[in-house]
């Protein structure tokens, strides 16, 4: 997939890139050395929790992936402005994945307990009614 | 006049229209901090719905001030995604609430069941105690009364307690009819008899060896049966009793001496475990 580095829909408006990375790249401005590292921490991490086996969370990890390449290029290109608002879109979905992710998990984890802990009830009722009713 | 303000006027409200359409990123940013906002979790994560409102915020004055731009989109982009973390983290911490609750009111509920089941043991060890007491009373009241009848042998032996009566003392020789005093120290044999639920009895009837075996059986049987009939008459439960006749079988003395024999002319009344039956 070639990458081109503005946000604007896949071909769906091919001059008005051309001309925002034109623009782009006359006015660009440097952009903070902790930037790219942010975003692509911010994939990792959400990568670690498992983002890709939550639909919702894999969805926004695979747009921040594309968007952390795309600011790649940005940079290659020195189009500093669009990297660095690729950048933060990048961020916002690797953060995003990253939670739904963990809340994902969370409610598989609570589910689990909450079903365990009311089998656990039920035996341990079921226990003491088969004592009380045997005496 | 008229027609260039109708027109003016149209050409204004075209511009707003063109104005008031916002691009999809900031209508789906703004759809996201609705349902944020909403959500009854998301005073959990306020610092998180703070940092989108600022987020939005920084969109909506670029499309204000801008217009349908590639930096509002971006903006908006941004604020949609920080809304749809901070309702995620919310869920999460939503969930997490919601299993130490479940953990919490387990720990509870079996605290509560451990008292219960305390509170029961309490009551089915005392309810034991006071049975056994009851049946150590009633042991004990059984002894004393036995105790009290003159003439009346007891022995402990492992059928149960066994309790002697002279035959001399029952019947006059050769006969199976009880003698009035007889009657009178039986009576009291079945006063400390009839209550025990706990016990059945075995009337046994023997004789000493003197005359034939076949006179001697059934006469120790018939004894037996006088006995066992008159200790039914004084109360004792008729499925609780039996008799039989030993003749002269299990001598407790030697037929040698007429001391001997008189000791081995006897009805025994075995006191057994209801069990053990």
């Amino acid at each position: 997939m070639k990458l081109d580095c503005s946000f604007v829909k896949r071909g769906a408006l091919a001059v008005p890139v051309l001309l925002a990375v034109a623009l782009g790249g006359c006015a660009s401005t440097p952009i903070p050395a902790d930037k790219y590292a942010n975003a692509k921490a911010s994939v990792k991490t959400s990568e670690e929790l498992g983002a890709e086996q939550n639909p919702q969370a894999a969805l926004h990890l695979k747009l921040a992936k594309e968007q952390l390449a795309q600011a790649k290029e940005c940079l290659k290109r020195g189009d500093n402005d669009a990297a660095k608002m690729t950048l933060e879109r990048a961020e916002a979905d690797g953060d995003a994945a990253f939670n739904l992710a963990r809340a994902g998990k969370a409610k598989v984890e609570a589910d689990k307990v909450v079903q365990g802990i009311q089998q656990q009830m039920q035996s341990l009722q079921g226990n003491a009614t088969q004592n009380g009713s045997g005496k | 006049m008229n027609t260039r303000i109708f027109f003016g006027l149209g050409l204004f409200a075209m511009v707003g229209c063109a104005a008031a359409m916002p691009p999809s990123q900031l209508a789906d940013a703004r759809l996201e901090s609705q349902k944020a906002e909403q959500s009854p979790q998301s005073g959990n994560v306020q610092s998180d719905m703070y940092d989108a409102k600022q987020a939005l915020n920084a969109a909506e004055k670029s499309f204000d001030a801008d217009g349908d731009t590639e930096t509002t989109r971006s903006l908006a982009y941004v604020a949609d995604r920080k809304y749809i973390a901070a309702r995620a983290k919310a869920d999460a911490i939503d969930a997490l609430n919601r299993k130490k609750v479940a953990e919490a009111g387990f720990v509870q509920w079996k605290e509560q069941q451990t008292v219960a089941v305390r509170d029961q043991l309490g009551k089915t060890q005392t309810a034991l105690t006071q049975a056994q007491r009851d049946a150590e009373a009633a042991r004990a009241k059984q002894a004393e009364l036995l105790s009290q009848i003159e003439g009346l042998k007891t022995k402990q032996t492992e059928k149960g307690l066994v309790l002697s009566l002279s035959g001399s003392v029952l019947f006059e020789t050769g006969k199976s009819q009880l003698l009035p005093a007889a009657q009178k120290k039986l009576s009291e044999v079945g006063k400390a008899l009839k209550d025990d639920s706990k016990h059945s009895f075995n009337v046994v009837g023997f004789t000493d060896s003197t005359g034939s075996k076949e006179i001697n059986d059934r006469l120790s049987k018939e004894r037996a049966d006088a006995v066992r009939s008159y200790l039914v008459s004084q109360g004792v439960p008729t499925d609780k009793i039996r008799s039989e006749g030993m003749g002269p079988a299990n001598p407790v003395a030697s037929n040698d001496s007429p001391e001997g024999r008189a000791d081995n002319r006897r009805v025994e009344i075995v006191v057994e475990d209801s069990a053990g039956r």
